[in-house]
């Protein structure tokens, strides 16, 4: 890929962060949330990010620990630190985990949007020829390389992360603030129970080790793990906010598609009162490039994993088999389902154990090779 | 027969064969070759302080160089003498002669005083240094002043004054900026015919005689210092150095063409510089040389075209350009290989990367825009025979940019560039967003209006993209033939022809009114960006987004806008990316929007890595922190 060693700032890290999860906020995932925990989905997104953040702060931890001990500090690939770590069987184990989750939620969110497309703004087109339309581009955007997909991906996400705050501000005579008050959700072990569930939905946060060569540093590593996490919290607690306050919870899990839903409920003025056609654009790139960068990622842990030097053959192949897969299931419910099975059970249980395995086979290669970094610094 | 079957086969082999490679290169598994994309890499504050120090260490060299040269000066001086008293050679001539020898190396000696040597040791800026009575110490200081042999502006002309003991002379001067016939009439052919007589003449007394008596001309200034000496090359004159005399002559020969020479016709301004690049490479280096009166303005030369040679030039700030930016330009057009360059636009392409779409070089005929630019570290491009200078390393929203801006107050400057974004964006997205809602999302239009459009449209027998793309080409033909008719007659067809086309159009309900108005906008809207071929790769774009929008409306609106902004993310211009300072993001994201106030103007360009960050060391504008005179006199 054309990003050099060191090219990537903090932006672009935030940038990843946002754009690989917050498109999810203008497909089902609002209304899964509510679904969960009731009035307090919004508190939910922002316990299980503030989770995700500190499970993703320690990776990092172990990371740095690793490459100062081992590598003098330089960054390795992803797949040069699992191999490290836990060997070479594990770490294929590992990383074939993490390219099927990117790979499967590429396909997820590539059907999703397709049906959610077909349904709101192409009523009269076929879905194979969205997929196909959504497909084509993913090559397109794919072969011209990371760099150019960062940057693409910073310009759209200041358009989505606009987008939500206005539809926000635009909902503001629909508000019934009551709706936000968590004690009239489903309870706080609920909530508890269903924000370590929920961390499958910032699983994709893990992309940011795949790409810490290309970053500055560590810290700048650190910094866009807070800071993208902290804004993606942020727009995604002030949509469901906002959701929950228009619609409450009674409506709300039933609509599979609340931000358009909700984006149909501004009314500015007589010349502004269907904005959601406009509102398209918005989610339309927003999930374009989301689906881009989890593909991206998909093959670049494929190629750690099965130590392939070059990705071109692939970024070819994969955008046609993730369309090809997306036909399988049979409507946007059954996808919505296996959406939420997957994100809520099979991610999340994959992003806990990816910790606690990467974490127990860092201390027993510390343990056999002399002292760790931290002893010694004691 | 058979070597033509075999050209047939080689032929058909070699499309064949193409086609056949290309997909296997598409799908098949190829090891990563090396990066051949030129990047430029950020400038190390340890690679800026390398510079400084070489520059410190080059000035050491210099004067050491110096003391050598005199001591060989003396050598030769007393070998030859000796040689003399030995043959018994030695007459009375001999004996003036060596006198004035002796006379010179006494005056170089001075200039080997230690305490001169140590200020002038430590000076960095060789251009604070005096005029040395060495002329090879003197053309030394020049050629490293003017960056020689990279700069192609600066001639040295050497020549000897006739006489008992012929004098060694040499004149200064930048190419273009001179009167030629003044300078051979006035300086070349006094000097040159007339014979020195005057015995024992040497340094001061020769500088005023040669005032007095061999240079016909109206002004003769004397300087001592090269800093003066510098502003009077800088500013068109001739200085003549004279071997053995600390002091040099500048002579006012200037003879380039200032206001005379031609309005910039399309680059036009209310207010600010009126003056445009001619046809002669020369005249126009000479142009910038007038603007920009500096030794660090570096003009190399470059034959370019095997048949037809012609002169290319690049011109920069040394001391402020990117290094390596510099020499990829370099490397780039030392591989042109063509038999002919047709101008400079054609050559702009030919060292640009990417050949299709858009523009990765500013073309501009305005030299007060060049030189604005080189001051923040671009390279500009020239070729003999073409008006206009090529500026790159440039950022997509350098093209939105008019000199005029800057003359203007910050309000309206910023609102004639947001004015000019809107215009683009209008150019890029109206006639799709007029698919899209007529088309797919008309419960997005206001209900009268939609009734209004409805109501016109139900006499137009075709679907709205074959509406549009009519009238877009109608607009392009009126645009075309504007151009190609001859004088006035060219904007009378272009009123003409839109006003009565789309008046007949709608008339005959091939197009819907409301539509006429949409490219009408759309049309003015790309005409409003300042650079010309940006305009046109925005109306190329257009088509594609036309088709978009027509398959899949907004959704393929939204598609094509990300494909068209990956197309502009992934190009760049000289190494720098296109989009820079905001993706990537820079530390200095300034004059985009907004003209940047006095303060955070202080530093460059940072994408442009220049040698030199700081564009000026203190606030511009000292006197707004300083005491009113009038005040101060009120209080003494």
């Amino acid at each position: 890929m054309t990003y050099s060693t060191g090219y990537m700032s903090v932006n672009d890290g935030i940038t990843l962060i946002a754009m690989l999860m917050l498109p999810q906020i203008f497909l089902s995932e609002p209304s899964i949330a509510i679904g969960f925990v009731g009035n307090s989905a919004w508190l939910l997104k922002v316990i299980s990010g503030l989770l995700m953040m500190g499970l993703l702060l320690s990776i990092v931890g172990f990371y740095r620990e690793y490459i100062t001990k081992f590598h003098n500090g330089k960054p390795v690939p992803f797949g040069v630190f699992v191999d490290g770590t836990i060997g070479v069987r594990g770490a294929r184990v590992v990383l074939l985990v993490w390219t099927a989750i990117f790979e499967v939620q590429t396909v997820l969110t590539l059907r999703e949007f397709a049906d959610h497309t077909l349904i709101t703004a192409l009523q009269s087109s076929n879905l194979l020829i969205i997929i196909l339309l959504f497909s084509v581009s993913m090559t397109f955007l794919l072969s011209r390389g990371l760099e150019v997909i960062m940057r693409t991906a910073y310009l759209f996400f200041l358009v989505a992360a606009f987008g939500v705050v206005i539809t926000a501000l635009g909902l503001y005579n629909a508000y019934d603030m009551n709706h936000l008050l968590p004690w009239r959700g489903f309870g706080l072990v609920n909530l508890g129970e269903y924000s370590i569930l929920d961390l499958g939905s910032w699983s994709l946060g893990l992309a940011v080790l795949c790409i810490a060569p290309s970053l500055q540093d560590i810290r700048t590593m650190r910094r866009s793990v807070i800071l993208g996490i902290t804004y993606t919290i942020l727009l995604k607690a002030l949509m469901i906010a906002s959701i929950i306050m228009v619609f409450n919870i009674v409506v709300a899990p039933e609509r599979a598609l609340l931000f358009y839903e909700v984006v149909q409920a501004i009314n500015l003025s007589q010349y502004l009162q269907r904005v959601d056609s406009i509102f398209i654009m918005i989610w339309m790139t927003g999930g374009l490039i989301s689906m881009i960068l989890m593909q991206f990622f998909a093959i670049d842990l494929f190629c750690q994993t099965f130590r392939i030097k070059d990705e071109k053959p692939l970024i070819r192949l994969m955008p046609l088999f993730s369309a090809v897969a997306a036909i399988v299931p049979n409507s946007v419910g059954g996808t919505i389902q296996i959406s939420a099975f997957f994100i809520y059970r099979v991610a999340s249980v994959c992003t806990i154990l990816t910790l606690l395995v990467l974490a127990a086979g860092y201390f027993v290669k510390c343990r056999r090779k002399s002292t760790c970094v931290g002893d010694t610094k004691s | 027969m058979d070597s033509l079957r075999e050209e047939g086969v080689i032929l058909q082999h070699s499309q064949t064969g193409n086609i056949y490679t290309r997909l296997k290169e598409y799908f098949t598994y190829s090891p990563p070759g090396e990066e051949k994309t030129f990047v430029l890499a950020e400038t190390s504050e340890k690679e800026r302080q390398t510079y400084i120090t070489r520059k410190a260490l080059g000035s050491v060299v210099h004067r050491v160089e110096d003391v050598i040269n005199g001591a060989k000066s003396v050598a030769e001086v007393m070998e030859d003498a000796e040689a003399k008293f030995k043959n018994g050679e030695m007459d009375a001539d001999e004996l003036e002669k060596l006198k004035i020898q002796i006379e010179i190396l006494e005056q170089r000696q001075k200039e080997m005083d230690p305490m001169q040597l140590s200020y002038e040791h430590g000076n960095i800026d060789i251009g604070r240094q005096t005029v040395s009575a060495s002329l090879l110490e003197n053309k030394a200081v020049l050629g490293k002043l003017y960056h020689l042999p990279q700069n192609m502006d600066l001639q040295i002309r050497e020549f000897e004054l006739k006489g008992k003991l012929p004098v060694k002379i040499m004149l200064g001067y930048i190419d273009g900026m001179v009167d030629k016939q003044l300078l051979t009439t006035s300086l070349l052919q006094p000097l040159m015919l007339f014979e020195y007589e005057g015995e024992g003449l040497v340094g001061k007394n020769l500088v005023d005689k040669m005032v007095k008596n061999f240079i016909p001309h109206i002004q003769a200034q004397r300087f001592t210092e090269y800093k003066d000496i510098t502003k009077s090359i800088n500013s068109g004159d001739c200085v003549i150095f004279i071997d053995g005399s600390n002091e040099a002559l500048g002579v006012d020969v200037k003879g380039y063409k200032s206001r005379g020479i031609g309005k910039a016709e399309i680059e036009k301004t209310v207010r600010g510089s009126q003056a445009a690049f001619g046809e002669s490479l020369r005249q126009n280096t000479a142009l910038l040389h007038a603007m920009l009166q500096s030794t660090d303005l570096v003009t190399e030369m470059f034959q370019v075209g095997k048949i037809n040679a012609k002169n290319c030039a690049i011109i920069y700030v040394e001391g402020i350009v990117n290094a390596s930016a510099k020499k990829e330009i370099v490397r780039r057009i030392k591989g042109v290989k063509r038999d002919d360059v047709f101008d400079a636009g054609s050559f702009s392409q030919m060292i640009a990367e990417n050949r299709w779409q858009f523009p990765e070089h500013i073309s501009t005929e305005r030299p007060d825009r060049v030189v604005a630019s080189l001051m923040q570290g671009r390279i500009a491009m020239m070729v003999e025979g073409d008006p206009f200078a090529y500026l790159a390393p440039v950022n997509i929203w350098d093209f939105f940019h008019n000199p005029e801006d800057y003359e203007m107050r910050l309000p309206a400057a910023s609102f004639m560039r947001i004015l000019r974004y809107i215009g683009a964006f209008i150019a890029f997205f109206l006639p799709s967003f007029y698919i899209s809602l007529v088309s797919f999302h008309y419960e997005a239009i206001p209900t009268e209006l939609l009734l209004a459009i409805a109501g016109y449209r139900q006499f137009v027998p075709f679907p709205s993209l074959l509406e549009v793309l009519m009238m877009i080409f109608a607009f392009e033909l009126i645009r075309e033939a504007t151009l190609r008719v001859p004088g006035p007659l060219g904007g009378s067809i272009g009123i003409v022809g839109a006003i009565i086309l789309g008046q007949a159009a709608v008339s005959a309900k091939i197009v819907s009114p409301l539509l006429v108005v949409v490219i009408a906008i759309t049309g003015l809207s790309s005409y409003v960006i300042p650079e010309y071929r940006i305009g046109f790769s925005i109306r190329i774009s257009q088509y594609l987004i036309l088709l978009a929008a027509s398959m899949f409306g907004l959704v393929g609106v939204a598609v094509s806008a990300i494909l068209v902004f990956a197309q502009l993310a992934a190009i760049k211009s000289l190494g720098v990316p296109f989009l820079t300072p905001l993706f990537p993001k820079t530390s200095t994201v300034t004059d985009i929007l907004w003209i940047p106030s006095n303060a955070s103007e202080m530093r460059r360009p940072d994408e442009l890595n220049p040698k030199r960050v700081q564009q000026k060391r203190t606030p511009e504008e000292l006197w707004r922190t300083q005491e009113p005179e009038q005040r101060k006199d009120d209080e003494s």
